[in-house]
């Protein structure tokens, strides 16, 4: 028996129909705004390296596993291999997700694998595979780009050899006007898009994904904020990896009352 | 010149992160590369996260808790039950193990019999097998013996299961302790009462 009462909404939110008021974006930031980051290693403790990163609603976890022997079939080769698994949870997204892999998911994977190629030393672990294996728990926006930075930073967590740490982010335009970091609601009214995949300290992009239609100087602006954004980042990354790096926790320091004195 | 020609760089201590430089080649000399550091051009360049430190030789690395055992020559490593020496490690080929030392004589190498063995990182490891003040705190009250492997695994015996269950518990905890608190660790386990 189907549900005919029609007072019964089909989704709780409806997606509003305007993303910019009167010049400004929903949530109030700037249009070369990120939302919050929230970045942790070491999330997954039976994992060789793990982290868990946040922006804004989009939360995303990476395990890194490995690098272990590769399957029988695999032919010998001088290089590792970077096998990347992004999986959606079911109710990662709007309307609940099917199991099995989907072809976004495919995408995801394949593009996670070419922005990491370029930094990765594949041939410091010669015939064996490293498993880097996202989970992405919401998908608020950018999903693309909160996956790639975490799976830096659960590579690096992992000590696995990197030329260089890969931050991505991603701009999206809508009526024209170029927003960063967009959100779900965001990306759904975009006439154009695109994630950038960046290596700060070595000045080259590992990856440029792009879908609809752009001018040159409209291109050449959203890569240049995708860069300065990526800059910021990697600078993030950076800090959570040093602070994890020289971590050591001392003894409490109690005074006369047993309090603790920090 | 030779291999001196970097003394005491400036960088040593240092957190590093990839992709981060650690110090420009000097002009002439040599300088040894450790695991972690790599050479892009004319600087040294960080590829792993950690901690610059200075090796055997006077090599550049960078040291950090890493679960993944990399062979190095003449590093003590424990087995499933052989306590033993790596004598070849190369790239491509399984490494060597030998349970003589470079002399040919016996040194405490072989078979391990009883205890028990477990696994902490690489970076743990190392802190270990240098003698810790708190390995020495524990063993003026206990009875033990302790082999620790640069792959990260320690063997431990001692008498009675309690006994061993303690000093396996201490070596496990000390390393998320500085110095003096795992000596504070194990002074409160002594005192809370062992037979």
């Amino acid at each position: 028996m189907a549900f005919t009462n029609s007072s019964v909404p089909f989704f709780r939110h409806d997606r509003p129909a305007e993303v910019i008021a009167d010049g400004k974006r929903l949530d109030g930031r700037d249009n070369e705004e990120f939302r919050t980051l929230f970045l942790n290693c070491g999330t997954i403790s039976q994992a060789s390296g793990s982290s868990y990163v946040e922006l804004g609603s989009t939360k995303v976890m990476v395990g890194v596993y490995g690098p272990r022997q590769s399957d029988r079939w695999m032919k010998y080769s001088e290089q590792g291999s970077l096998d990347c698994d992004v999986r959606l949870a079911t109710f990662a997204t709007r309307q609940r997700g099917r199991p099995i892999q989907t072809q976004l998911e495919k995408e995801l994977s394949a593009q996670l694998e070419t922005a990491l190629s370029a930094s990765v030393l594949l041939h410091t672990f010669p015939k064996a595979v490293l498993d880097v294996q996202c989970l992405v728990l919401e998908a608020g926006g950018s999903v693309l780009a909160a996956v790639i930075a975490a799976a830096t930073l659960a590579l690096a967590d992992a000590s696995i050899e990197l030329r260089d740490l890969v931050s991505a982010a991603s701009v999206s335009r809508v009526q024209g006007i170029q927003l960063l970091d967009p959100t779900a609601e965001e990306e759904y009214r975009e006439e154009a898009g695109l994630v950038l995949s960046f290596m700060p300290c070595l000045n080259q992009i590992t990856s440029l994904t792009s879908h609809g239609v752009w001018s040159k100087d409209e291109l050449r602006d959203a890569v240049e904020l995708a860069m300065g954004a990526c800059e910021e980042i990697d600078a993030a990354l950076r800090d959570q990896l040093v602070q994890n790096a020289s971590q050591r926790r001392d003894p409490p320091v109690l005074d006369e009352d047993d309090n603790e004195n920090a | 010149m030779g291999v001196a020609a970097v003394e005491q760089p400036p960088c040593l201590g240092k957190c590093v992160v990839p992709g981060e430089p650690i110090a420009s080649l000097p002009e002439t000399g040599t300088v040894r590369v450790g695991g972690g550091v790599q050479q892009a051009g004319r600087s040294l360049i960080a590829v792993k996260a950690g901690v610059v430190q200075q090796g055997p030789g006077d090599s550049l690395w960078v040291c950090n808790r890493q679960k993944r055992y990399i062979p190095n020559l003449n590093d003590a490593v424990v087995g499933d039950v052989v306590f033993c020496r790596v004598e070849e490690a190369a790239r491509d080929l399984d490494p060597v193990l030998t349970c003589m030392d470079t002399a040919g004589k016996a040194a405490g190498f072989g078979p391990l019999k009883g205890g028990t063995l477990f696994q902490v990182s690489t970076s743990h490891a190392r802190t270990l097998a240098s003698g810790p003040p708190f390995l020495a705190a524990l063993g003026r009250s206990l009875k033990f013996e302790l082999a620790v492997g640069a792959n990260g695994r320690v063997w431990v015996d001692a008498p009675g299961p309690a006994n061993l269950a303690l000093v396996a518990r201490l070596a496990r905890q000390a390393e998320e302790l500085d110095a003096a608190g795992a000596v504070a660790a194990v002074k409160e386990a002594l005192a809370s009462g062992l037979r």
